[in-house]
């Protein structure tokens, strides 16, 4: 994966994925609209859109943010976070759809321009009951915006992961603004406690999976790693560690994955290069440590992505000594070779080195 | 994550998951109680037909939408007014209500309720619009601004003459 511009890189599981969310959204709308049309007093079919594409783009907003936190406390939730990015743009066009129509039912007709009425029509700053909600809107809109057209590989190889992964951590911001949207908005009239309720359990949810994830996290940032002579620090031991699997650990401030392969030990960095996935959670496929991802794959002993790609990891000086292994916490440049520590059932310590 | 956007990531979730909650909560906690605007007598509920009933003509008030405008009013002493509003299709007011004003401004105008939509609507008439001359406004509470008055003039139960259009 380079630096130029590719298109993005449709696969069948990717357009089932995207068909599937396209025709819940179509289905959901549908049905919304259909229930209240039912009602004895519905609304207008304009006024049941925007409720709607607003419900839709909420309630989409609170599936992308518990994907995160639940595939850190479960793996069988990593399936979603394969094409998270699809479901955040979905949540954007809804979004979107549910301000046109807002502003044309509402700014349209007067006499200010629509774009700046919605900015400016109600001044009441000094009142949280009477609150400008629709500018936290436009905020949040222009958040989501910005995250969408960000979401191809394209921006992430060009502003790098750390920066990209920065700015789409504004989601969190842009939720904060939803949330503050919708109950200074619609919830400062709505009589019916439904829509209260599901937005206070949704709100529970979300905060509740964020803060199980980093109570987990956290405990293998505090583990606390003994000393092994020479500099090394003591990981964990050899059995510790499943074939074909990976031992995380906090090493010097920044955690390393210790893969276990056809009698070998790799040390590397646990971050991959594509999205900051944890390589620690993959495994070795066809030689390669695979992130569990997206699929990204460097060979466990260089860093480096197999051919024609060309990501790069750090690479960590490894050996086993007494059936335990011991990691050198000062990285190698990415992808610098470093001999793999090989290790036996009788525990006999050999040396790995960059060659 | 690399160690420094985890970090930057717990900050972000901390500071939030208090932030969310408090304007959550606050924003419940300042909501007005809903203007009651369901003051209408029990007879008037089901079976209006069965009183004095005055059917004053159609007029177009809101940008070429005729609104029907009828009154119907008790027989018999206590007597209540009720003005029944019929929009022949979507009057598209932001946020429209209706008062009922003894002169074309809002000054001393009695606010009779919410009018949104085609739906027909029916307020009841506040006892000092018996017998006198008074204006039914049409008010749009987000563009604030008056979009149709009309004038509404109630002898005793009964409703005299044809409304006259702003």
């Amino acid at each position: 994966m380079g630096h130029n511009y590719g298109a993005v890189g449709w696969n069948r599981q990717k357009k089932v994925y995207d068909t599937v969310v396209a025709s819940g959204v179509v289905l959901y709308v549908a049905t919304f609209v259909g229930i209240n049309l039912t009602l004895s007093d519905p609304p207008t079919i304009e006024t049941l859109l925007i409720r709607a594409f607003a419900t839709a783009a909420l309630l989409l907003l609170h599936v992308v943010l518990c994907i995160g936190p639940l595939a850190r406390l479960d793996s069988r939730f990593l399936p979603l976070l394969y094409n998270r990015r699809h479901l955040g743009v979905m949540t954007f066009l809804l979004g979107l759809a549910h301000g046109v129509f807002a502003i044309v039912q509402f700014h349209v007709p007067g006499n200010v321009n629509p774009f700046v009425s919605v900015l400016v029509s109600n001044t009441r700053l000094d009142s949280l009951s009477q609150f400008p909600f629709q500018p936290l809107g436009v905020a949040a809109l222009a958040i989501l915006f910005l995250m969408a057209a960000t979401s191809h590989d394209f921006w992430l190889a060009n502003l790098t992961a750390p920066v990209w992964k920065a700015l789409h951590m504004m989601v969190y911001v842009a939720y904060a603004l939803l949330i503050a949207h919708v109950t200074l908005g619609v919830l400062q009239a709505e009589t019916n406690p439904f829509l209260t309720i599901i937005m206070g359990i949704g709100l529970v949810v979300v905060l509740t999976l964020h803060i199980l994830a980093a109570t987990k996290e956290r405990a293998v940032d505090q583990m606390a790693l003994a000393a092994g002579g020479e500099g090394f620090v003591d990981v964990c031991a050899v059995g510790d560690i499943p074939e074909k699997r990976a031992r995380v650990a906090n090493v010097g401030g920044e955690r390393v994955a210790v893969f276990r392969y056809d009698g070998k030990i790799s040390c590397v960095s646990n971050v991959c290069q594509h999205q900051n996935g944890p390589l620690g959670e993959g495994k070795i496929v066809d030689g390669y440590i695979t992130c569990p991802w997206h699929g990204y794959q460097y060979c466990p002993d260089t860093g480096a992505s197999p051919e024609p790609f060309t990501e790069r990891i750090p690479t960590f000086q490894v050996t086993v000594r007494n059936g335990r292994v011991l990691v050198d916490p000062q990285p190698n440049p990415p992808g610098t070779p470093v001999r793999p520590a090989t290790f036996d059932s009788d525990h006999a310590s050999q040396l790995g080195e960059s060659p | 994550m690399i160690a420094s956007l985890r970090r930057r990531h717990f900050r972000i979730v901390s500071t939030l998951a208090v932030v969310i909650p408090v304007v959550f909560v606050a924003g419940l906690a300042v909501r007005s109680e809903p203007v009651e605007t369901d003051n209408l007598p029990t007879a008037f509920r089901d079976t209006p037909d069965t009183l004095n009933i005055t059917v004053l003509d159609t007029i177009e008030v809101v940008k070429g939408i005729s609104i029907g405008v009828r009154v119907s009013a008790d027989a018999l002493p206590p007597q209540h007014a009720v003005l029944e509003l019929t929009p022949e299709r979507d009057l598209r007011l932001a946020n429209g209500v209706a008062y009922w004003s003894p002169g074309r401004g809002l000054d001393d105008a009695f606010f009779l309720g919410s009018l949104q939509g085609s739906r027909t609507v029916r307020f009841q008439l506040p006892s000092v619009s018996l017998g006198q001359e008074g204006f039914i406004i049409l008010y749009s509470v987000a563009r604030r601004e008056v979009v149709a008055a009309f004038s509404l003039t109630l002898s005793g139960a009964m409703a005299e003459g044809a409304p006259r259009g702003s």
